[in-house]
C-alpha cells in the first residue's frame, strides 16, 4: 500500500504582533493509500492548522512533510499550487463557493486550472455532480442553494479532479443531522471507491466511522486508535 | 479557454452592472489619458514634425546677438541689416543668408482694406528658407525692390487665386505695389510680443548687401529672423560671433558714447538650428505640461488602484478558492486582466475621443502660443501609446489588486466566515497610495495655485487709472509724403499736424463726449517705446517709457498727481515734464523722490535734452496681461515732438471720453470725420475695455486652464480620500455597530474614524508641503518666466487641501454611521 501522507516532528508557529502561537508541536503521521483518518479534539487544538498544512495551503514552521512521495518542504509557490491541483481535494467548513460562478463552473475549476480540455471537463463535473446528486442544480449559483447542498457541491469540487488525498474540515459543522448525515454518508462511498480521506470533526457519532482517529491536544497527537471494523458497520 | 471567455463576459457585463467601478474609470483614466495624449502629440509634433514650408531644416540656423536691457527686455543688435550684412560679408563662404522682418500691416485693394503681416526680407530670402514660389518670378529678381509678393491666402482672398496678377497691385503705406508673384503662407516663425502672423501676407525683398551702403543707424529693435542655411553643416560659433560682434562696434560705430552704451549691456550670442529656436519656450512649457498631466494620470491611477483594491479586498475569499483549487498566480493576474480589459478599452476609447476633441479645440484654447497648432493631430502613435499606457496600468492594477491574495493570507480568508469583511486585511496599501496621491496633489496644485495668482495680479492689479469709458480714434494717412511732411514740421507751434490735431478734437466734440484728450494713445497701449540714455552724472544707462501728455488726461484716467503741478500746455513752450514715482525715487531715492519736482533732468547729452519736472504722478502699468512684467518709469512730455511717440506714428490718432454708460461707434464717427481731409483714409476705433480684453485674454485664459487643473487635482485627491474613507468605514461598519450597540453616540464614532484619517492627511500633506517646495524650485530653474515661489499660496493650497480632505473623510464615514450600521449585527 502506498504512503499518501508522511508527517515528521511538524510544528507550526502563528507569528503574532505580540504573542507567538505554537499551534502545531512536533505532530508526526502517515496516512496510507484508501484510510478513512478522522482528526478530532478539543477546540484551538490546531486540528485546522494541521489540516491546512496537509493540503499545502500553508507551510509548516518546522518539520518534514512528504505528500504522495514528494517532499514538499522546498517547493515555490507555484509548485505548491501544482501539486495541490493534482494531489488533493479540500472541503471547507464554511464552502467557500464563489457567488459569482455557477455550480457547474465552481466545480469544474480544478479542472479549468488544470488545463483540460472543455469536453474532458464537462464530463468530469457531470459525473462528480452525479456522485453528490446535485446534477439538477448545475446551472444554479451557490447562492441560491441550501447549505447542504453547498456542501455536497464542494465535495463534488474537491473530488472532481480525483486527488489522491481529500481534505474535509468539519464538514457537518454547518449542518443539520440530517444533512450531515447525508454528508458523511457521501464520503464513506468515496472512501469505498478508493479516496484516501483525512476529515476534521467535533462529532464522535461520524469520527467513529473512519478507519483511525487522530486526537490532538494542545498541538501534539495524544491519542490514536483504529476503528474495529464492526463499529463502522454498526454505525 | 472557458475561464478566460468568463473573465471577459463577466468583465463586459460589469460595464453595466458595477458602474461604481466603471464610471469612475472610465471618467478618470479616460479624461487624464486624454490630456497625456493631447500633451503628447503636442510635444511629437515640436519635435518631430516637418516645418511647414522650410525645406531642408537641419540645415537652416538662426544667428543672434542680443543686448540685455534690464530682466525683462532683451534686443537684437542684429536688428540693423547694415550689421547683418556686415556679418554675412565675414562668413559669406559657409552659406546664403537672409534676413526676415515681421510688421502688422494694413493692404488695399480697390477701396477694400485687408489686414496684413508684412514681411520685410531680404533678397531671395524665401529660397534660403526654401517657401516655395507658387506664381510669378523668384523673390531674389533684380527688380525685386519694385513690388511686392503676396502669400497663397492673401491670393486667394483678394484675387480669388486668378493666375495672371499683370497689372495688379496692392496698396502699402501709400504706394502702390506692383505683384511680382505668388508664395506659399509662411507660418514657421516665431513672433513675440504684441504683432501677429497671420495667413494674409506681403513680402519685401530689398539685396542684403545694398544696406552696407547705409550708415550705421545706432538703433536696436526686437526678434527677426537672421538665417544662414549651410549646406555643408558648418556655423561660426559663438567665439566667431563674438569676435565679430566686438569688431563690428570698434570698426563700424563711431561715436564713443554709443559704443560705450551699447558695451555696458550685458550681450550674449546664439547659433541654434532653426528649430530650436522656432520651438524655443514652447519645447520647456511642453514637457512641463507633460510632467503636470502625467501626474494627473498618475493620481488617477492611483484613485482607481485604491477602488480596485478595495474591490478585490471583498472579493478575496474568491481568489482565495481559485488559488487553492490550483490557479496559479500569474493566472489569476490574468483573470483579473481580462475581467477589466473592457473597462480600460472603454476608457482609452473616452480617452482618444477626448485627446480628439481636445486637439480640435486647441487653437481657441492656446491662441498663437503654440507653433505648428495646426499640424498637431492623432496618428497612429498616439493610437499605440495610449494602448500600451491602458494595458499597461490594467497589468499593474491586476497584480496590485491580487497583492493580498498571497499565500500566507490564503488560509485566513478561507476560514474566515463568510459575512462581513476579514478584519486582518491590511491597508497599508491603501494608505501609502493615499499619501503619496496627496503628495502629488499638494505640488500640482502649489504650481498652478502660484500660477494662476501671478495671472491674476498681471490682469487685475491696478494699473494705476481707471478703465474709463475712453476711446482710442484712429484714421489712416493715405499719403506717405504729406505725412512725413506732418511729422517733420510737427514741432512749430500751429503746424500743420497741430492744426489738423486741432480740427479732429474739434470734430469729435461734436459727440459730445465727457472729454477730448489731446494725445495719440490710451495708457493702456498696445505697443510702447522705451529710451535709454547715459545718466550725464553717473555715466549708467537710464531707461525710460516716453508718453505724451494731453490736457484732461490725468483726470481723465484718474492718475493721481502726488507733488508738483500738472503741465498747463503745448503751446507756451516751456520744456517741462511730469515724471512718475518710480522715476523720482530713482533719482532722488526712496524717501526724498518729492525733491525732483522743479529740478531739471537731462535725457540725453544735446542741450534740447534738458527738461523741467513739473509735478510727480502715480505710476501706471500700460501694459498688462504679463506681455511685459515691468516697465521703466514713465515721463510725460506736453510737446508731442520732444519725445513721445512722434515721427514714425502710422495713423493720426486721438483719445475721447464719453460719458458713462454711452457706446461710441463707428458709425456715429463716420460722417463726422469722413471729409476732415482727404489724404486720411479709414477711420479705426477701439475702447479702453475692448483693449483690456484682447491684451488680457491670454492671461485670464491661462488662468482659468491652469485653475481648471488645479481643481481638477483638488477633485481627484478628494474622490480619492472619500473612496478610501467610505470603505474604511464601511469595513469598520460591524466595529462602528458593536460600539454603538454598546452605548457610543455617534459622534464618537466619527471622531474615531477622523482619528485614522488624520495621521495619514498630516503624512500626505507634510510631504506634499515638502514636495511642493523642491518640485517648484526644480520648476524654475527650468523655466525663466516661472513666477517666483510663495509661501502664502502654499500654504493656502496646504489648508484649501486639508480642509476638502477632512470633509472627505467626514462625510462618507458620517454617511456609514447615519445609515444604521446596527444592521450589520442583525445581518450576521
Ligand atoms: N492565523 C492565525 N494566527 C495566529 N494564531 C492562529 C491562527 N490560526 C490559528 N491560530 C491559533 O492556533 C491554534 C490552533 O488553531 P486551529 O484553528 O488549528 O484550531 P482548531 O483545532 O481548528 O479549533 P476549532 O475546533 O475551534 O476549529 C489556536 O490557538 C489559534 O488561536
Ligand atoms: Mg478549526
Amino acid at each position: 500500500m502506498k504512503t499518501v501522507v508522511s508527517m515528521q516532528n511538524i510544528h507550526k508557529k502563528y507569528q503574532g504582533q505580540q504573542i507567538e502561537t505554537h499551534a502545531l508541536q512536533g505532530v508526526s503521521l502517515e496516512i496510507q493509500q484508501g484510510e478513512f483518518v478522522a482528526i478530532t479534539g478539543p477546540s484551538g487544538c490546531g486540528k485546522s492548522t494541521l489540516l491546512t498544512i496537509m493540503g499545502l495551503l500553508d507551510g509548516a514552521s518546522e518539520g518534514q512533510y512528504r505528500l504522495a512521495g514528494i517532499d514538499t518542504q522546498h517547493l515555490k509557490t507555484d509548485e505548491r499550487t501544482r501539486i495541490r491541483n493534482l494531489h488533493i481535494g479540500y472541503v471547507f467548513q464554511s464552502f467557500n463557493l464563489i457567488d459569482s460562478l455557477t455550480v457547474f463552473e465552481n466545480v469544474a475549476l480544478p479542472l479549468e486550472h488544470r488545463g483540460e480540455k472543455a469536453a474532458v471537463i464537462k464530463e468530469a463535473v457531470v459525473e462528480a455532480l452525479d456522485k453528490v446528486g446535485m446534477r439538477h442544480r448545475m446551472q444554479y449559483r451557490p447562492n441560491q442553494i441550501s447549505g447542504g447542498q453547498q456542501q455536497r457541491v464542494a465535495i463534488a469540487r474537491a473530488l472532481v479532479g480525483k486527488p489522491d488525498l481529500i481534505l474535509v474540515d468539519e464538514p457537518t459543522g454547518n449542518l443539520d443531522t440530517k444533512n450531515g448525515d447525508a454528508v458523511m454518508q457521501l464520503l464513506l462511498e468515496l472512501n469505498k471507491q478508493g479516496s484516501t480521506i483525512v476529515m476534521v470533526t467535533h462529532d464522535s457519532r461520524y469520527s467513529g466511522l473512519a478507519h483511525r482517529q487522530i486526537q490532538l491536544l494542545d498541538g501534539r497527537v495524544v491519542a490514536e486508535k483504529q476503528v474495529r471494523q464492526a463499529d463502522r458497520e454498526v454505525a | 479557454m472557458s475561464l478566460y471567455r468568463g473573465s471577459l463576459r463577466r468583465g463586459l457585463i460589469r460595464l453595466f452592472s458595477e458602474p461604481r467601478l466603471s464610471l469612475p474609470l472610465m471618467l478618470t483614466l479616460g479624461l487624464t489619458l486624454a490630456a497625456v495624449l493631447t500633451v503628447l502629440s503636442i510635444a511629437q509634433t515640436l519635435l518631430f514634425q516637418p516645418l511647414p514650408g522650410v525645406k531642408q531644416e537641419q540645415q537652416l540656423y538662426q544667428l543672434d546677438v542680443r543686448l540685455q536691457f534690464n530682466d525683462e527686455m532683451n534686443v537684437s543688435f542684429l536688428s540693423d541689416r547694415r550689421r547683418f550684412a556686415h556679418l554675412q560679408q565675414r562668413f559669406a563662404g559657409l552659406g546664403d543668408w537672409a534676413q526676415v522682418v515681421n510688421q502688422d500691416s494694413q493692404a488695399e485693394v480697390e477701396g477694400q482694406q485687408y489686414q496684413v503681416t508684412l514681411l520685410n526680407a531680404t533678397s531671395g530670402a524665401t529660397d534660403v528658407i526654401g517657401l516655395p514660389l507658387l506664381l510669378g518670378e523668384g523673390t531674389s529678381a533684380d527688380n525685386a525692390k519694385e513690388g511686392v509678393w503676396i502669400s497663397a491666402s492673401l491670393w486667394r482672398a483678394v484675387f480669388g487665386e486668378r493666375s495672371n496678377l499683370q497689372g495688379e497691385t496692392i496698396r502699402i503705406g501709400g504706394r502702390d505695389w506692383p505683384v511680382f508673384g505668388v508664395l506659399g503662407d509662411f507660418t514657421s516663425m516665431d513672433i513675440e510680443g504684441n504683432s501677429s502672423l497671420i495667413r494674409e501676407q506681403v513680402w519685401r525683398f530689398a539685396p542684403l548687401q545694398e544696406s552696407l551702403l547705409n550708415n550705421e543707424s545706432l538703433s536696436l529693435g526686437t526678434t527677426q529672423l537672421n538665417l544662414l542655411r549651410a549646406p555643408g553643416g558648418q556655423v561660426p560659433d559663438n567665439r566667431q560671433l563674438e569676435d565679430w560682434y566686438l569688431t563690428y562696434l570698434d570698426t563700424q560705430i563711431s561715436e564713443p558714447r554709443a559704443r560705450e552704451f551699447i558695451l555696458s549691456k550685458p550681450h550674449s550670442v546664439s547659433v541654434q538650428s532653426y528649430r530650436d529656436f522656432f520651438v524655443g519656450d514652447s519645447g520647456k512649457l511642453v514637457s512641463l505640461l507633460i510632467v503636470a498631466m502625467v501626474s494627473l494620470l498618475v493620481m488617477a491611477c492611483l484613485n482607481l488602484l485604491n477602488m480596485f483594491i478595495a474591490h478585490y479586498q471583498g472579493r478575496s475569499k474568491e481568489f482565495s478558492v481559485q488559488l487553492c483549487m490550483g490557479a496559479s498566480t500569474r493566472r489569476l493576474r490574468l483573470l483579473v486582466f481580462l475581467e477589466n480589459l473592457p473597462m480600460f478599452m472603454l476608457a482609452s476609447v473616452t480617452g482618444l475621443l477626448g485627446a480628439a476633441w481636445l486637439i480640435r479645440v486647441l487653437p481657441d484654447l492656446a491662441g498663437d502660443s503654440l507653433p505648428l497648432l495646426d499640424k498637431i493631430n492623432l496618428d497612429s502613435l498616439s493610437l499605440l501609446v495610449a494602448m500600451l499606457l491602458v494595458m499597461l496600468i490594467n497589468l499593474l492594477f491586476a497584480s496590485v489588486s491580487l497583492l493580498h491574495v498571497q499565500q500566507q493570507a490564503l488560509t485566513d480568508n478561507l476560514n474566515s466566515s463568510g459575512k462581513g469583511t476579514p478584519a486582518q486585511q491590511k491597508q497599508g496599501l491603501n494608505r501609502m497610495l493615499m499619501v503619496l496621491q496627496l503628495t502629488i496633489a499638494c505640488t500640482l496644485m502649489t504650481a498652478a495655485m502660484t500660477s494662476v495668482y501671478k495671472s491674476y495680479q498681471d490682469v487685475y492689479q491696478y494699473p494705476g487709472y481707471e478703465m474709463v469709458n475712453a476711446y482710442e480714434i484712429s484714421l489712416a494717412y493715405k499719403d506717405e509724403a504729406w505725412q512725413q511732411s506732418l511729422y517733420d514740421f510737427e514741432s512749430y507751434s500751429g503746424s500743420e499736424l497741430q492744426q489738423l490735431r486741432s480740427a479732429l478734437a474739434d470734430r469729435l466734440r461734436k459727440l459730445e463726449p465727457q472729454a477730448v484728450v489731446d494725445v495719440e494713445s490710451l495708457p493702456l497701449s498696445q505697443s510702447l517705446t522705451m529710451r535709454a540714455y547715459p545718466d550725464p552724472e553717473t555715466g549708467e544707462s537710464r531707461m525710460y517709457l516716453p508718453r505724451q501728455w494731453g490736457r484732461g488726461y490725468l483726470e481723465s484716467f484718474h492718475i493721481p498727481l502726488l507733488a508738483g503741478a500738472d503741465l498747463t500746455g503745448p503751446q507756451n513752450g516751456s520744456r517741462e515734464v511730469l515724471v512718475d514715482l518710480d522715476y523720482a525715487r530713482q533719482l532722488e531715492g526712496v524717501e526724498y523722490w518729492q525733491n525732483l519736482v522743479g529740478k531739471e533732468i537731462k535725457l540725453g547729452n544735446d542741450s534740447d535734452d534738458i527738461f523741467r519736472v513739473a509735478g510727480i504722478v502715480g505710476n501706471t502699468r500700460p501694459v498688462l496681461g504679463g506681455l511685459l512684467n515691468s516697465t521703466p518709469p514713465v515721463i510725460y512730455f506736453a510737446d508731442v515732438n520732444a519725445d513721445a511717440n512722434g515721427s514714425d506714428q502710422p495713423r493720426l490718432q486721438m483719445v475721447v471720453l464719453m460719458p458713462e454708460g454711452q457706446t461710441l461707434t463707428r458709425e456715429q464717427l463716420v460722417p463726422i470725420l469722413s471729409d476732415l481731409d482727404p489724404r486720411l483714409g479709414e477711420i479705426g476705433l477701439e475702447s479702453m475695455q475692448q483693449r483690456w480684453q484682447t491684451m488680457t485674454a491670454e492671461s485670464r485664459l491661462n488662468m482659468y486652464v491652469v485653475l481648471g487643473m488645479a481643481v481638477l487635482t483638488l477633485a481627484l485627491a478628494a474622490i480619492g480620500v472619500s473612496g478610501l474613507s467610505q470603505m474604511n468605514a464601511a469595513q469598520k461598519r460591524y466595529e462602528l455597530a458593536v460600539r454603538m450597540a454598546t452605548g457610543a453616540r455617534q459622534n464618537r464614532l466619527l471622531v474615531l474614524l477622523l482619528k485614522d484619517a488624520t495621521l495619514m492627511l498630516s503624512a500626505g500633506l507634510g510631504l506634499g508641503l515638502f514636495g511642493s517646495v523642491l518640485g517648484y524650485q526644480y520648476l524654475t530653474g527650468l523655466i525663466d518666466q516661472a513666477p517666483a515661489f510663495n509661501w502664502p499660496t502654499s500654504l493656502l493650497v496646504n489648508v484649501i487641501l486639508a480642509v476638502t480632505m477632512l470633509l472627505s473623510v467626514v462625510l462618507p464615514g458620517w454617511r456609514v454611521i447615519r445609515a444604521d450600521p446596527m444592521q450589520v449585527l442583525r445581518e450576521l
